[in-house]
This record gives C-alpha cells, sequence and structure tokens, in this order.
C-alpha cells in the first residue's frame, strides 16, 4: 500500500475506533436515492427543464415543485405538482418520491389529476336550482347567500331537536376524521357512507377476529401472498400494494389470486383459481383443514392467542379444557371441508386446491393475505370469506409478523387534531335502524326504503363526492325520494363535477380536486406507518413566493372552495354567537375568539401530535408545516412489531381485575396518545376497570381489541346477538348458490374495476376515457354459442326488478355458467349541462314506479376551452347496469350483496344499447324479502342495547344513545 | 483492518450525503460535496451500479445484477434489493477482508481470501476502474474521491495478485458497436460493456455542443438519435474522438488492473475504429 494510502486506511480506522468506542455509529447506514426519475428535493424550488415542443430551440421553464396527495381511489399516493414560476398554474403531477406509501409511483389516475384540474365541463361556482329538482336549471350564487341559507336550516332543525334531520353522506373520504369531527360537534349522528356497497363485508370478519376492521398485508416481505382480490390493478392501495406484490414476486413469493375472471392481476399469479363465485370461504377453510391434518399450524401461537378456552367452556362445558382437546375438535371441525367438497362447491379441481393448499402450509409466518370487496361484497355471508380467509393467518401465525398480515390499526396514525368534540347523545335509525344490530356500517342503500316506509326525513342532505343514484344498487327508488321535498328537504352537493345525483340536488357546491384541497391522511400499505398531507399547490407555492393566502378560494379556479374551511365557515354560521357550543370547536388557540384557520389547525397537528416530526423538521430549519408542506408526507414508524406481544407496562397497571379467561383490567386511566385511530372499545368490567390486556403464559400482554384480548375464533360476540349458527369461522351459501338458482339463471360478477378508472370521480380526465370507456358483458364461449351470441351483439341481461340492454364480448377469461360486467361505466346525464367526456345523454322516463332510461346519443366531439374535446372518437360510454339490481343486504354484515342472478338472452327487437328498465315496486318487495332475514336488536339483544358497544362504529354516539328506544317501531 | 476500512468508507462516500458522513470524510480526507452534487452524479449521471457496467444491455438489474447477487449468496450473505450498488460491494468487501484476517482456521482463511480475491476481480475492478476514470472526467466534487477509490482499486489489485481467469461479465459479451453493419449501433455504443467507453449526458452534451446543435432533453439514445439525425458525419467523428481518448486513459492505469481493463481497452480500441473508419 502506499504510503499516502495506508496513511488514510490508517485515519479512517483509527475515527472508526474512537466513534465506536463512544458508543456511536461511525458509518451512516444506506441512505441511496433508489433511480427513478425525480428532481432532487434540493432543487424543489427552481426547477428548470427545456420545453419538448419548442424544439430545437432551447425555451427553459421554471417550475416550482409542490407535494399533494392522490384524490382519486382511497391510496392516497403522493404527487408532484409543477407548479409554473411564471404562469402560476399546474404544469403537470408526477409521482412524489418523499411519499413512504407510493414511493414516486402512481397509477394513470394520478398525472390524470391535471385532466380534472383543466376539465372545462367543471362546475367553477356555486350553483342553486330553479325550477323543479332534476329540470336541469341553474343559476349562480354567491357563497354566502348558500351558506346563510343551509346553514340557518341546520340551525333550525338543532333548535328545535330535529338533529336526525341532518345527514352527511360521503363516498371514499380520502381523509380521516376531520368531517366525522364536524357531525360530532354538531351533535349529530349525521354521519352517512358508502360503505355497505363497498367494504362491510369484509370489515366483520376481520372485526370479529382482531377488533380491527380492515386487514393491513405486509406483501414485501411475504414468501407467498394470497389475494382473494385485484390487488395488481385495482382496488384500495392497489399502487402501494401492488408495488411491493411485483417486490415480492422477484424476490421469489408465490402469489396466489383466487378470481372467477383472469384479472390482470389473475394474470401475474403464480396460482390462479376461478372459483365459481361464493365458494371462496369453503376453498378457504379446505385450506385450513389441510393445516389443521398436517398439524401444520403454528400450534404455540394458537395456544397463546386464539380464544379456544372460551370456546371449550361454551361449546364442551364437560371436557377437560385443555388445549389438547381443543386441538382433538378442530381436527374435528373443518373436517368436512375437504379438498374434494371445496371443489364440488367451486368447480376447481380437487389437485388444483391440495396443490395450493400445500403452498400456503409452508409459508409459515410469511403469509400475506388480503380481502377486500370482492367475493365478500358480492355475497350473502361473504363476511365469512375475510374471516376464512383470516383464519389461515391465524392457524400459521402469520399475524403482525414480517411478511404477515397485521391488524390496519396497528399500521396507520391519525393525529390528534386541535379539538375534539365528544360522542353525539343522539341515535339515527335512517342509517343504523334496529334490524341490523351487527352491520359495520350505515345501512345507506336502505335509505330510500326508510324514507318511503316513512321512518323518518331529512331536513339537510349532504352528498360529498359521492353519487347514490349512479353507486348504489336501485338508484331510480334514489331518484324518487331525492325529488320529494317531503323526504329530502334540502340536498347539498359538494362534488368538484357532475354528476348522476348532482343533477337532483337544490345546492352543488364546488369543492377543490387533489391539489385544491387540504387533507390529512393514513394508510395501512406496507409494515410502517406514516401521514400523507394533501394541499393546495398553489397556495403552498404563492406562501413560498411570500405571499400570505387565508382563503383557499383566492388560489383555486372560479370560486371552488375546500371542505375544510367550508366545513369552518358553515359552522360559524350555524352558531355564530357560539350558544350552541359548536363555535367553539372552530375558534383559534392563537387568537382566542376568532376562527380556526387551516394553517393553525394543521400546523398544531403537526406540532403536537405526530411523533419524531418537529425534530425531523428542524434538521432542515422548518417548522412541522413547513415541512409538510414542503414534502407531502412522513414517516411516523418505519416498522411496527407484533403489538400484542408487547408487555404492557407496570403504570398502567392499577388494582387490576382478571377474568376467568384472562382478560385484565385496571384503574389506571389510559395514556394520552396522539394516535387516535379508531380501534374497538371493549367493555369495562363490572366494577368499571378498563381492559388493558391479556394475561398469556403468566405475562401480561397488550393482546388484541377484542372482549377477550385474544384472536377470537369463537365469536361470543355473534352468540349473543343471535347467531350461534355462525360463532366460528365457515361458509354460508351465498345467494347465488346453484342451490338457490333457476335453471336458466346465472351468476352475473359486477364488482369489478377497470384499473385507470375510479367509480364516479374519474369520468372527468379525458385521458383515462380514452383509455378506458365501456363496460361489456364478458361470456364464455361456451355460453355464447347456447345463446347464439358472438361479441359485439347485444344482449339483455334480466335481474330480479328490470333488465339492460349491453354487448357481449366472448371471452375464456370468465368461467363457463358466469358473466361478468364492470360497474366502472355508463355515467349518464340528462340534459346538455353536465360532463360530456365519458357521459351518454339519456331520456329518463317512468310511468309510476315503471322507469326507463334511453340512450340519446353517446359522447361526441365538442368544442370547449381545451381543444382535445373536439378530438373525442369514442361514443360508447358503457351501461348503467347498477340500477336494475335491488338491495341485497347481508342480514349481519349489511354488505350489499353484489352479484346478480340472471337471465341473459338476445336482445329483442328494439331494444338499443344502453336501454334500462326497472320497476320500483319490485325492488321494493326484494327489499322486503331480504330485510325479512334479519334478527332485530329489540328481539335479540343480550343487553338492552342496540348493538355491541365494543364493535367499531363511525362517529360512535355516547354510550347512553346505544340503549333500546323504550318503545320500538 | 484499515484497508477494509479504506474500503468501506470509499463505499458509504457514495450514498446520499448528511451531517452523519462529516466524520467519514474528514478521515478520507475529503470534504462532504452538497446533496445536488450527489445528486448529479449518483442519480442523474453515472449511477453506482454495477449491473449497468458490466450487464448485456447497460442497463440496471437484469443478468449482472442477478450473478452479482449469487455471489453474495455463495459467501453466506443476504444480498439486498440492490447487490450491485458501489456502497453495497465495497461493505461486502470489507466484511469479506475483515473475515479473511479474522478466519478461526487456516482453511477458513484460505477460502475467505479466495472470497476476497473472487469479489474483486469478478465483481469491483471488472467495472470500477473505468466508471472512476468516467467519475474523474466529470470533475466536480468527486473527483477527489474517484482519485483515492482509483488508488485503492490498484493497491488491492497489486496486494491480491492477478486472477486465474478473466471476469465472468466479459465472457460472450455481444459485440462492440459498428455503425457499418449495425441497424442499430446506439444501444451497443451506450452498454459500457460492449463498446468499452462510458457515454455519459455530459458528453453528449458537449457533442451536441461541438457541432452546434441543440440537445433534446430525454434519454441518452434519443438525444443521440437526434443528434445523428442532423449530422450523422459529426456525431460518428465525436463518438470516435470519444473512444480515442477512452483507449487513451484507459492505458494510463497501473499495468496491475490489467486484467480487468484489457476487456475495456480492446472494446474501446474496436469502438475508435469502427466509427473511425466512417
Amino acid at each position: 500500500m502506499s504510503e499516502d494510502l495506508s496513511g488514510t486506511a490508517r485515519r479512517v480506522a483509527a475515527a472508526r475506533a474512537e466513534t465506536e468506542a463512544r458508543g456511536e455509529t461511525f458509518y451512516p447506514g444506506a441512505s441511496r436515492i433508489h433511480l427513478a426519475a425525480f428532481p432532487p428535493k434540493e432543487r424543489w424550488d427552481h426547477w428548470v427543464e427545456l420545453d419538448s415542443r419548442a424544439w430545437p430551440e432551447r425555451v427553459e421553464r421554471h417550475t416550482m415543485l409542490v407535494p399533494t396527495t392522490c384524490f382519486n381511489c382511497e391510496s392516497a399516493c403522493g404527487l408532484l405538482a409543477y407548479v409554473d414560476r411564471d404562469t402560476l398554474e399546474v404544469r403537470r403531477f408526477e409521482g412524489n418520491p418523499e411519499h413512504p406509501g407510493s414511493r414516486g409511483r402512481n397509477c394513470a389516475k394520478g398525472p390524470a389529476t391535471l385532466n380534472q384540474v383543466t376539465d372545462p365541463d367543471r362546475i367553477l361556482h356555486p350553483l342553486k336550482r330553479v325550477g323543479a329538482r332534476g329540470e336541469g336549471r341553474w343559476v349562480e350564487v354567491d357563497w354566502d347567500e348558500a351558506l346563510d341559507d343551509i346553514a340557518a336550516r341546520i340551525r333550525r332543525a338543532l333548535l328545535e331537536g330535529r338533529h336526525n334531520e341532518i345527514m352527511y353522506h360521503v363516498g371514499r373520504p380520502g381523509e380521516d376524521g376531520f368531517t366525522e369531527r364536524v357531525m360530532a360537534s354538531w351533535g349529530v349522528d349525521g354521519h352517512n357512507s358508502h360503505t355497505n356497497v363497498c367494504s362491510s363485508g369484509a370489515r366483520v370478519g376481520y372485526e370479529l377476529w382482531t377488533g380491527i376492521d380492515r386487514p393491513s398485508p405486509d406483501h414485501a416481505r411475504a414468501e407467498v401472498i394470497y389475494l382473494i382480490s385485484a390487488h395488481l390493478e385495482t382496488g384500495h392501495y392497489f399502487n402501494p400494494h401492488a408495488q411491493r406484490i411485483t417486490e415480492a414476486k422477484a424476490r421469489g413469493a408465490k402469489l396466489i389470486v383466487l378470481d372467477t375472471r383472469l384479472s390482470n392481476t389473475a394474470t401475474h399469479a403464480d396460482y390462479w383459481l376461478s372459483p365459481y363465485p361464493g365458494s371462496e370461504a369453503a376453498i378457504n377453510l379446505a385450506i385450513a383443514n389441510h393445516i389443521i391434518q398436517t398439524r401444520r399450524y403454528d400450534r404455540e401461537f394458537v395456544r397463546r392467542w386464539w380464544n379456544w378456552d372460551r370456546y371449550l367452556a361454551d361449546r364442551d362445558p364437560d371436557g377437560p379444557g385443555t388445549f389438547e382437546r381443543f386441538e382433538e375438535l378442530l381436527a374435528e371441525l373443518y373436517s368436512e371441508f375437504t379438498f374434494e367438497y371445496a371443489a364440488a362447491e367451486s368447480g376447481i379441481d380437487a389437485a388444483a386446491i391440495a396443490e395450493v393448499a400445500e403452498v400456503v402450509a409452508g409459508a409459515g409466518t410469511k403469509l400475506s393475505t388480503h380481502n377486500w370487496r370482492s367475493a365478500a361484497a358480492g355475497n350473502l355471508g361473504g363476511w365469512q370469506v375475510s374471516r376464512t380467509l383470516f383464519l389461515l393467518n391465524a392457524l400459521l401465525g402469520a399475524v403482525a409478523t414480517p411478511g404477515g398480515t397485521y391488524p390496519n390499526a396497528w399500521t396507520k396514525f391519525v393525529p390528534k387534531p386541535i379539538h375534539s368534540p365528544g360522542h353525539p347523545r343522539t341515535w339515527n335509525e335512517l342509517t343504523w335502524p334496529l334490524e341490523y344490530p351487527l352491520a359495520m356500517h350505515e345501512m345507506s342503500i336502505l335509505l330510500p326504503h326508510f324514507l318511503k316506509e316513512g321512518r323518518g326525513k331529512i331536513d339537510v342532505y349532504f352528498t360529498r363526492v359521492y353519487n347514490p343514484v349512479w353507486t348504489n344498487p336501485d338508484g331510480f327508488s334514489w331518484i324518487e325520494v331525492l325529488t320529494d321535498p317531503d323526504k329530502i328537504g334540502l340536498h347539498v352537493a359538494l362534488t368538484p363535477t357532475w354528476n348522476e345525483s348532482a343533477y337532483f340536488a337544490d345546492y352543488i357546491l364546488p369543492m377543490g380536486l387533489a391539489s385544491e384541497r387540504h387533507d390529512i391522511h393514513s394508510y395501512e400499505q406496507y409494515a410502517g406507518r406514516w401521514i400523507g398531507f394533501r394541499q393546495p399547490v398553489l397556495r403552498a407555492a404563492r406562501q413560498r413566493l411570500g405571499e400570505e393566502i387565508t382563503d383557499t378560494r383566492q388560489v383555486n379556479p372560479g370560486t371552488v372552495w375546500e371542505e375544510n374551511e367550508f366545513w369552518i365557515e358553515l359552522s360559524w354560521r350555524i352558531d355564530p354567537d357560539g350558544e350552541l357550543g359548536i363555535r367553539r370547536y372552530y375558534e383559534s388557540k392563537q387568537r382566542p375568539g376568532e376562527k380556526l384557520g387551516v394553517d393553525e389547525y394543521y400546523g398544531w397537528m403537526f406540532e403536537h401530535s405526530v411523533p419524531g416530526l418537529p425534530e425531523k423538521a428542524a434538521e432542515e430549519g422548518l417548522e412541522p408545516l413547513e415541512y409538510m408542506r414542503r414534502y407531502g408526507a412522513f414517516e411516523v414508524e418505519h416498522e411496527v412489531g407484533p403489538v400484542y406481544e408487547e408487555p404492557v407496562p407496570a403504570e398502567e397497571l392499577e388494582d387490576i381485575g382478571e377474568d376467568p379467561f384472562g382478560r385484565v383490567y385496571t384503574r389506571a386511566p389510559k395514556p394520552p396518545d396522539p394516535n387516535v385511530v379508531p380501534v374497538s372499545g371493549p367493555d369495562p368490567d363490572d366494577e368499571g376497570r378498563r381492559p388493558v390486556g391479556v394475561r398469556v403464559d403468566g405475562e401480561i400482554l397488550r393482546g388484541f381489541p377484542t372482549p377477550s384480548g385474544k384472536l377470537e375464533f369463537y365469536s361470543r360476540t355473534l352468540v349473543d346477538w343471535g347467531w350461534p349458527e355462525h360463532a366460528l369461522p365457515g361458509y354460508i351459501h351465498s345467494h347465488i348458490h346453484p342451490s338457490k338458482l333457476e335453471g336458466d339463471q346465472m351468476p352475473l360478477i359486477s364488482t369489478f374495476r377497470l384499473p385507470v378508472q375510479i367509480h364516479t370521480r374519474s369520468a372527468n380526465a379525458k385521458w383515462l376515457d380514452e383509455i378506458a370507456h365501456t363496460n361489456p358483458l364478458w361470456i364464455h364461449p361456451d355460453d355464447a354459442r347456447r345463446l347464439g351470441v358472438e361479441t359485439g351483439d347485444l344482449v339483455r341481461v334480466e335481474t330480479e326488478i328490470g333488465y339492460y340492454v349491453v354487448k357481449a364480448w366472448v371471452t375464456e377469461g370468465i368461467r363457463p355458467g358466469v358473466v361478468a360486467c364492470s360497474h366502472h361505466m355508463g355515467r349518464w346525464k340528462v340534459h346538455d349541462r353536465g360532463q360530456r367526456q365519458l357521459m351518454a345523454t339519456v331520456a329518463l322516463d317512468h310511468e309510476g314506479s315503471r322507469w326507463s332510461l334511453r340512450r340519446k346519443h353517446g359522447a361526441v366531439p365538442y368544442e370547449s376551452t381545451d381543444p382535445d374535446t373536439t378530438r373525442i372518437w369514442w361514443t360508447d360510454v358503457g351501461v348503467h347496469q347498477n340500477l336494475t339490481f335491488p338491495v341485497q343486504p347481508d342480514p349481519i354484515s349489511g354488505q350489499h350483496c353484489w352479484h346478480q342472478a340472471v337471465r341473459v338472452r338476445k336482445a329483442e327487437p328494439g331494444d338499443a344499447y344502453g336501454d334500462i328498465a326497472v320497476d320500483t315496486a319490485k325492488a321494493t318487495e326484494v327489499y322486503r324479502r331480504w330485510l325479512e332475514m334479519t334478527r332485530r336488536a329489540d328481539r335479540i339483544s343480550p343487553d338492552g342495547t342496540r348493538r355491541p358497544y365494543w364493535f367499531l362504529r363511525p362517529l360512535k354516539p355516547a354510550r347512553e344513545a346505544f340503549a333500546l328506544p323504550s318503545e320500538p317501531r | 483492518m484499515s484497508s477494509a476500512d479504506l474500503a468501506r468508507s470509499l463505499g458509504v462516500f457514495c450514498e446520499r450525503p448528511d451531517r452523519s458522513l462529516e466524520p467519514v470524510a474528514a478521515a478520507l480526507g475529503l470534504e462532504v460535496p452538497d446533496r445536488e452534487e450527489h445528486t448529479a452524479l449518483f442519480v442523474l449521471s453515472l449511477p453506482p451500479y454495477a449491473s449497468i457496467y458490466l450487464g448485456p444491455e447497460g442497463r440496471l438489474g437484469g443478468q449482472a445484477r442477478e450473478i452479482v447477487g449469487g455471489f453474495w449468496r455463495a459467501v453466506g450473505a443476504e444480498p439486498g434489493s440492490e447487490p450491485d450498488h458501489l456502497a453495497a460491494l465495497l461493505g461486502l468487501y470489507a466484511s469479506l477482508r475483515e473475515r479473511s484476517e479474522d478466519a478461526a482456521s487456516e482453511a477458513e482463511g484460505v477460502l475467505a481470501v479466495e472470497a476476497v480475491r473472487a469479489l474483486f476481480w469478478e465483481h469491483l475492478a471488472s467495472w470500477l476502474p473505468a466508471y472512476l476514470l468516467a467519475v474523474r472526467a466529470r470533475g466536480g466534487a468527486y473527483a477527489a474521491w474517484a482519485d483515492l477509490a482509483v488508488a485503492f482499486v490498484t493497491d488491492e489489485a497489486r496486494r491480491l495478485g492477478p486472477p486465474a481467469q478473466g471476469s465472468i461479465h466479459h465472457r460472450s459479451v455481444p459485440s462492440a458497436p459498428d455503425p457499418s453493419s449495425d441497424e442499430d449501433f446506439l444501444d451497443p455504443l451506450l452498454t459500457p460493456v460492449r463498446s468499452g467507453i462510458i457515454v455519459t449526458r455530459y458528453d453528449i452534451a458537449a457533442l451536441a455542443a461541438d457541432l452546434g446543435l441543440g440537445m433534446r432533453m430525454g434519454e441518452r439514445r434519443y438525444a443521440l438519435e437526434e443528434l445523428f439525425a442532423h449530422d450523422a458525419e459529426g456525431v460518428l467523428q465525436g463518438v470516435a474522438e470519444l473512444a480515442a481518448r477512452w483507449v487513451r486513459r484507459l492505458e494510463a492505469f497501473d499495468r496491475v488492473l490489467a486484467p480487468a481493463l484489457d476487456h475495456w481497452r480492446r472494446r474501446a480500441a474496436a469502438t475508435q475504429a469502427a466509427f473511425t473508419l466512417l
């Protein structure tokens, strides 16, 4: 070694020794930037690039890069807005490499946000209805007029004790808790969500097991990934999940996909199983049985963490009560679920199921599983699909392990806000009726029927980026109540763009898109926890340039607003002098008596409720809010471990009590926690102590937020609430089980998305519309031959309440005997005004309860501020099949069971593409038939309450509101 | 130990710099570059991944990364997601050096030394000197780091002695670019292990400036293609001159690195000849 070099080497070695002797680290850990085309963040204030269109001249573009998060699907992927420094316009959106969930990657919907911002058909000012509802006549009004009118009605309702006449109905919220707290501050149980057309089913399965109603699979580190969903193309968190599944596959992990269709996800699977829809739980149980019979389960995990002792106490009271006895019974419980049984139910070869079972059994603690929507949302008893899926994790001990599946609350962080209103003291039976005490979310699909039955009325109804006429089943019943002012007094649609429900509103209030609003969110996308910050990027950009912006309308197009400021302003007008006790939740702490602003709201939150953020910001000389405005996201914790195994600290154990099964209760108050993520709240013991942990092998551990503190294989809750036959993970025959269909009926799968579209939100994105704008009926060649149809032929699809006419797509991508049609298409408008790139213009008629919708014309090119609208080449925008579906709520989960029993035949003479006919009287009959399957709380409640108090519930009312009414309806 | 520390500290120097790098930089006698310089070099210009300089497609990942990952596994180490990143490779090299020095038995020591030798000649020396040439040519804050790294590699080559055979990455490499016969000669040109030269965005920008043309923004291939469309002769001549410079620079290395650099020199000369003949 040369003299110089050896001298350097000696210096390095000495420096290392000295540093390490101090107990410090000499070599910094890997910090490398993964290769990607991101401008380095050091240049985000001023990024220069050449204008490609100006070539060969060198024309520089000077931009400022401002982060926000996407507002299309629920993944909340990071976006970087490229804001032109000269014009202060957003030039484009790309990924934000600082976002821990999406890591700089986006699907098509992220960049297409630009289309939504510049959509020539977007609503730029508040509109007020003129003439009858649905007549299509509007006048622009200013915000003050709209706010005063709405606030006065709400104030009057509150003063007159009509709290249950105020309702806020939200699509996917895309934010964590702001608006729920608005409802709480008004003291109303007025939150209504879309969830029972979406995930109520899957949630029940997870809630029963863990006390937390969502799964959080650690796909990136899994050895085996088992999906009953289409997460490589669509679905919740699909982009963040898909990139991690892809990484795992590159490592050699095996991917199993259960999907009746050959989805894009199925095409990437190592094992694709195409089951008869509704048989998924039977397959899961056959896999479970294989694991049990071959004794491949993690015996120690099951012994420590299942509530098997409670099961034995109830179901084997005369037995010895030992774990060995439980194992004997477990081996019997699922022995009927052989591969042959699953094969008979699913139509899949028994050997294929056996092969997959072997792969799952070999995964050990690195099995990540996921079910969301899909089969859980399609079938009667679909909640058993997620429950039987998680059974596999529970058997293998793959729970909150690297490569396993977490309960989502452990990988989610919801920062405590500046003000926290208490629980409302009312109970709204329009959303939480007695018939559905175990429903995971509001029974929103039944609202039209409840209103028609006279169960109540609504005085002020907000739809917020939600479109029940189009999204929900039985849309014509929705139109019937939305056009009846005796049922809905005032309908306010908060939406960035036109939709089918907004046509029937009284006010349309334009709200901002992804780059025009503030929100905070955190989603379970890997084994860590992060928060993302959506912000009006032009507000942030102009603040960087030194301007003071106090109202987001100052920077948004037209007078488009954002919801945070809207709700603050509306709440002040409802309670201008504070006498109702509402205004205090919207007052500044810095300037008492003055209105709270969003800068203070988020500044306080980031300063006080996000551990590590103030320190991280300080490293760069920034305030926490500045940091979030600059980077848009923060990782609170990189890796969360098995929380249930954590010992409960001694200071939390005060005068403890313990039940016979080891549930430990304490008098010590709950330590303050800046993370207010919802988890279940098991009841206190008889002496009022709160549950704090569970004793396992003598040690008091944190456990799960279930009544037992353990994983609840056996649900005492279902026993107590009238469903003892479903106390264990099991298999329920779907409403479209072959035994329930008539000879000429077949199941229709309607729950799948198109990868580049997203429900009702993306029709205003021209790039996406050009890629995907139709939804043909998938039909197998065998069925096509039988029916005499070829690709492109028109077919009638008849449901129980009507029919629709659609084009056939003959494909082997669907199993024989099943048809499928995506719900992502079929947007329409009655009048000229509306979104024109992906909405057909239709004639909407009815005689009594018999409704029809006929297409006048599809999409056509048109002149606008965007020259691309003259280049629209597609006319087809799909068919709105959901109108022809009756409500089919599962009697336990409340989930609408989307799959339909249909008859498919060639179209009749006179039928035209897109035709829809429905009789809402028949829809009412179907509603009543499904209602008869329920077991009412006032007949089965074990404790005089409406619902198990420990269950999660959005906007959970105060405990006294849980009491059954003294005179039930 | 000191040589292992030198390897490791040179490796961490190509990570994104922050304050934690200061003690390492001080020990090496280098300044801590700012983040912008780091990004400009290691992200935008010369990503420090072996697979880019050894792979038959000249891109990140693929066969070359697989081979490197296989070496990690062969020595009982977890390859991680980026086994061919220079920091990872130098870190592994340091670990193996330490293993060889701390060996419990003679046999273990011999095996460890062989592992060090294999890693060095197969996966480090096979590309690192050429890569460091490109870093030096670019100048800037990392030039001093590159000088130190060249000294280190040269010293290690001398200490370890020549390999029994050439690097696996240099075997069966597709042919050098030849504009007279290849319908597409740009991809081979931009694939270092084929052309024997590393053509950076700066090289293309300099060529454009020499030719009096604007450089189109985009990938290197796209930019070069556009230049070629406007001045084919000038581009060919410019590439020939660039290759000639590479030949001279490669020849200037200490001969102790010849087992690794002969491939590069031959390919660079072939590239020079192929572009000059036209």
